[in-house]
């Protein structure tokens, strides 16, 4: 999901639409963070 | 597992943790996705730690040291205990290259470990001496763990040639018109190797590595050639961003 969220955004740039652009990009954004914040376990010190 | 099935579970409903590393954890890297930070950077050892992922036939799906790993597979259906699963090393792999590439922090991750993990893949590639490829593999052994089932004959997953194209070799695709090649092989590992007729943007692409220039005669170091023309030498294997 994150991957097609940046790989869309750049896309989206590509054809210069910067609203798909900034769409995508956020989504990318939000991924990510969530990413961080709920699949690093601490404890094991690993993604999961 | 009772009627109840599931392919994962990383994370249960109170918030906690599944207590098994899995390798799918690389997997944020197949899209250069986690911060570039020591303590994520740091996971990466567990690749090579034989009590983590490392074992004599490749990078195991899950940790070796789980008091589960490798006890409750079928043999018929899905293997999700840990055993060698080719797609999840390409995975694997192509997210090691990422980290390689576009980290500085990099735990205790080389090239030479890319390349040893890449050769002991390529390696993994047969059954009984011959090229074959199936889904899941014994990480001991390389037995296939369906033998000649066709649903594993026929299987045909990993991304072999591109771990080599883009990520050994180091062919980075891009939109632009700038050719861009950052090779893993380690130093000193090869006096030679070539990639030929790689069509890319239209043009036929050919990357060359000769240490002593003896072996293709096309001169000593590396060499590029779009559509037959020769537009980049260097005397060492590195980095290249050249217009096309």
């Amino acid at each position: 999901m994150y991957g097609n969220a940046v790989a869309l955004a750049q896309m989206a740039a590509l054809i210069g639409n910067d609203t798909l652009h900034s769409k995508y990009q956020q989504k990318a954004v939000l991924l990510r963070q969530l990413t961080h914040n709920n699949l690093w376990d601490e404890s094991a010190t690993f993604l999961k | 597992m009772g009627r109840i099935s599931y392919f994962f579970k990383v994370k249960h409903e109170n918030g906690t943790f599944a207590n098994a590393r899995e390798a799918i954890g690389f997997i944020p890297w197949y899209f250069n996705l986690p911060a570039d930070l020591p303590k994520y950077a740091h996971q990466w050892n567990q690749l090579r730690d034989t009590t983590g992922f490392n074992a004599a036939w490749g990078i195991t799906t899950a940790e070796r040291r789980h008091p589960l790993f490798r006890t409750h597979g079928s043999g018929h259906g899905c293997e999700w205990d840990g055993p060698l699963w080719p797609f999840a090393t390409t995975q694997t792999l192509k997210a090691l290259s990422n980290l390689l590439t576009h980290y500085k922090n990099q735990g205790n991750m080389t090239p030479k470990i890319f390349y040893d993990e890449l050769y002991k893949y390529a390696q993994s590639h047969q059954m009984n001496g011959k090229l074959y490829l199936g889904e899941y593999q014994d990480e001991k052994n390389g037995e296939w763990l369906k033998g000649d089932n066709p649903r594993s004959k026929f299987y045909n997953h990993s991304g072999f040639a591109d771990l080599i194209i883009s990520d050994l070799v180091g062919l980075k695709p891009r939109a632009d018109d700038i050719l861009e090649v950052q090779p893993l092989v380690p130093p000193n590992q090869w006096e030679w190797f070539c990639l030929d007729k790689v069509v890319y943007h239209g043009k036929s692409i050919t990357i060359l590595w000769d240490k002593t220039g003896k072996h293709y005669r096309k001169g000593k170091g590396m060499r590029i050639w779009v559509d037959g023309k020769e537009i980049f030498h260097a005397k060492n294997l590195g980095i290249v961003k050249v217009k096309i």
